[in-house]
């Protein structure tokens, strides 16, 4: 008899429930006990900070009212925020939809695109921040403007401009992120039964509405986990204005995001409470929007059993 | 069986490697600080000359990295088997890093600055330093920086003065006599004014810069801002508000400086250095870095005095660093054998001849400004006399970067209105100080 002739042996012998449930706790175990030490726990300690005071230690929701009605540079990180959102989520779903319908067919050197395009991701952050702040974006040395003044426009100032600078970081966040993104929809969109396509194909149906009709519905789960994702980094997004302004720079106001913020609060002010009380509200944020687009699920996100 | 064996060590695995990862993150210093600590600490309770065992040395100037070295270098030369790790950190990073390494990971020697020295103190974490140098050989304005509660809480390192440095190639080329002593304001500014032109700037006068930048005509136009123990500042002052003017006036009204746009992307350093700009304010912990990148450049630069303010008053916004220890080290041997080395004469002239910075032990200040013939850097400790201690409280994290981001505000104003935003300026930071 083989091994496995032999656990079937032993399950059927009514210690199932028991032996089967011990592994699965223990497989889960190390995952858990790391959420709980690193997420959640620390999350009940955040909301605690945040309702004490620093100076007094009084227990209160004084930093929420400071927060709500004392701070103007709050209201603005919001707006901020929101619009980064706004420029980067669409913009970054609808291009990497695009790009994985595109790469999803058998043209040459298909393999090497999905790489080109997947690389953004293995690089540091901070570092592509740098190259694109200091190589690409600069006014007088970088070479969009040189680029732009080969066609004879003069480019704006891309970093020092304050009406200019959140389309820049925009630029950069979508161009990180497409790939990743990509991939994604790529995964869902194969596993797409061809035999759609072809049906299709016979009847006399055009691309766009093979894209419209079967394509968007069948790979719509994927999409619906890549817009979520998108919108709670985008909510998140610290390293790209803390790379492209120092916090007296003029373009600060323009570019200070919710997370900004915090950290300027925390670390540099040394108010881990007020701090405390916007990551709680950023949280509030998130769970907001996610819940909407949850709501939204229904609509549009078409799930085959 | 086997896929059982297999599977139950892949557990342990993950579950071993979910437990230890938090203690891998820290700084290596830390890790390798602590395993030496378990090998040396035997060794490190016997006599003093046989101090051994590793120890983290942090700050953030890279331009005193070799000085710092060189400290190192004399002190191992007594104490052979003790090793020290330098770690630096950019001056925009070091507070964060460091606060954070409050919770695990601290470096057990490193620099502290006036600014967040009351917060660390109130911590309790920085090692009582009063028995490890003697006060009589260090201005007394310095030590009571870093007094906190009768003790000293640190070993004074050196002071920092604030003077004009000017490019002498422009000057020559537009035909201008050197900046002097006689200089005031209206000197500066009319020299400025011919001197800006063909892409040149006159001056580069950043709105973001305290210490070297918009504190100096306050205190120059006989204003204060914050005077430690008054719970009321002076931002409200005229001749404060006349201060700010002025030096905001430099860049939008006279036009002699670059925009505080311009030097988002190009310092006042960039300018200056690349002979864009023929004057700048400059603390002398940047002179090394200066003459360094000048000479490359070929273009002549000199020092002088700041100009006098409008009422013929003379100031210099001047600070100290200190050496702390960290107080729960697992080192405290050797880290109170290193910072007694280094509140020694020995190891003030070691420092200054590096050229690091100015070394605050009495009569050592030569041999530092000894490494810069040809270069008036005397000028620097000859302000001292005028020079006022650049402003802190126990809350200076908070309102030190609220007064600096309400100043670059006026900036981004087409009609800067200082009198109103130096009002705000007064408000925001009397409630703090109200705190305290």
């Amino acid at each position: 008899m083989n091994i496995y002739m032999k656990q079937k042996n032993r399950f059927r012998s009514g210690r199932r429930s028991y032996s089967e449930w011990a592994w699965a706790y223990a497989f889960i175990a190390p995952t858990i006990l790391g959420l709980i030490i690193l997420n959640i726990i620390p999350f009940f300690q955040s909301v605690w900070l945040s309702l004490q005071d620093k100076y007094t230690g009084r227990p209160g929701i004084g930093n929420y009212i400071r927060m709500f009605t004392q701070d103007g540079l709050f209201w603005r990180s919001n707006l901020n925020t929101l619009v980064f959102t706004l420029l980067t989520v669409p913009v970054g779903v609808i291009l990497s939809l695009l790009f994985a319908s595109l790469l999803n067919r058998s043209i040459k050197g298909r393999n090497l695109y999905r790489g080109i395009f997947f690389l953004p991701l293995v690089c540091a952050p901070a570092a592509v921040a740098m190259v694109w702040r200091w190589v690409v974006f600069n006014s007088q040395s970088g070479f969009l403007n040189y680029l732009l003044s080969r066609v004879g426009i003069t480019g704006p100032n891309w970093i020092t401009d304050p009406n200019v600078v959140m389309f820049s970081i925009a630029i950069v966040a979508v161009w990180s992120s497409v790939g990743y993104d990509m991939v994604l929809l790529l995964a869902g969109m194969q596993s797409i039964p061809k035999v759609y396509y072809e049906a299709a194909k016979i009847d006399g149906v055009s691309p766009l509405q093979q894209f419209r009709y079967i394509t968007i519905p069948l790979v719509s789960p994927t999409l619906f986990f890549v817009v979520i994702m998108r919108t709670m980094n985008a909510l998140r997004q610290f390293d790209l204005s803390f790379m492209f302004a120092k916090d007296t720079d003029p373009t600060f106001p323009a570019v200070q995001t919710l997370i900004y913020l915090f950290y300027r609060e925390t670390y540099v002010k040394l108010n881990p409470n007020y701090g405390s009380a916007i990551v709680i509200w950023t949280l509030l944020l998130i769970l907001a929007l996610t819940a909407l687009q949850f709501r939204g699920e229904k609509k549009w996100v078409y799930y085959d059993s | 069986m086997k896929k059982h064996i297999l599977s139950l060590l892949l557990a342990l695995t993950c579950a071993a490697s979910t437990l230890l990862l938090p203690a891998c993150s820290g700084p290596s210093g830390a890790s390798s600080a602590a395993s030496q600590a378990k090998q040396s600490s035997a060794a490190s309770k016997a006599s003093e000359d046989n101090l051994s065992g590793e120890i983290t040395f942090a700050f953030w100037d890279a331009n005193q990295q070799s000085g710092m070295q060189a400290l190192i270098d004399a002190y191992t030369a007594k104490h052979p088997k003790v090793k020290i790790n330098i770690s630096v950190t950019p001056w925009d990073q070091y507070w964060q890093v460091l606060g954070a390494a409050t919770k695990g990971g601290m470096p057990d020697v490193f620099w502290m600055h006036s600014n967040n020295f009351v917060d660390y103190a109130k911590k309790g974490i920085l090692m009582d330093c009063t028995d490890l140098f003697d006060k009589a050989n260090f201005p007394e304005g310095l030590s009571k920086v870093f007094q906190w509660e009768g003790k000293q809480l640190g070993v004074p390192k050196d002071f920092d003065t604030v003077a004009l440095v000017y490019n002498k190639t422009l000057f020559d080329k537009a035909g201008l006599a050197y900046p002097n002593d006689t200089w005031d304001w209206n000197t500066l500014l009319d020299n400025a004014k011919k001197l800006t032109k063909d892409g040149v700037y006159g001056f580069c006068a950043p709105g973001n810069e305290d210490q070297s930048g918009y504190l100096i005509p306050i205190y120059q136009a006989g204003g204060y801002t914050v005077k430690m123990g008054e719970k009321k500042s002076g931002y409200a002052d005229s001749k404060s508000i006349q201060g700010v003017q002025w030096w905001i006036d430099l860049q939008k009204k006279y036009k002699v400086s670059p925009t505080q746009e311009q030097m988002t992307e190009m310092s006042q350093h960039d300018y200056f250095k690349g002979g864009k700009a023929a004057m700048v304010f400059l603390g002398s912990w940047e002179i090394k870095g200066y003459i360094d990148a000048m000479k490359e450049l070929g273009q002549e630069f000199d020092i002088t005095v700041l100009p006098k303010g409008p009422t013929g008053t003379r100031a210099t916004i001047y600070n100290g660093l200190t050496y702390a220890g960290y107080k729960d080290t697992k080192q405290p041997e050797i880290v109170k054998s290193f910072l007694t080395f280094l509140g020694t004469k020995e190891a003030a002239e070691v420092m200054g001849k590096s050229g690091a910075a100015i070394p605050a032990f009495n009569g050592t200040q030569d041999s530092w400004y000894n490494n810069f013939p040809g270069h008036n850097v005397k000028a620097y400790p000859d302000m001292i006399r005028y020079g006022v201690q650049y402003p802190f409280s126990i809350t200076k994290a908070e309102w030190g970067a609220e007064e600096k981001s309400l100043i670059a505000e006026l900036y981004t104003q087409k009609n800067p209105d200082v009198a109103a935003q130096m009002k705000k300026i007064q408000q925001t930071v009397d409630s703090y100080l109200a705190k305290e």
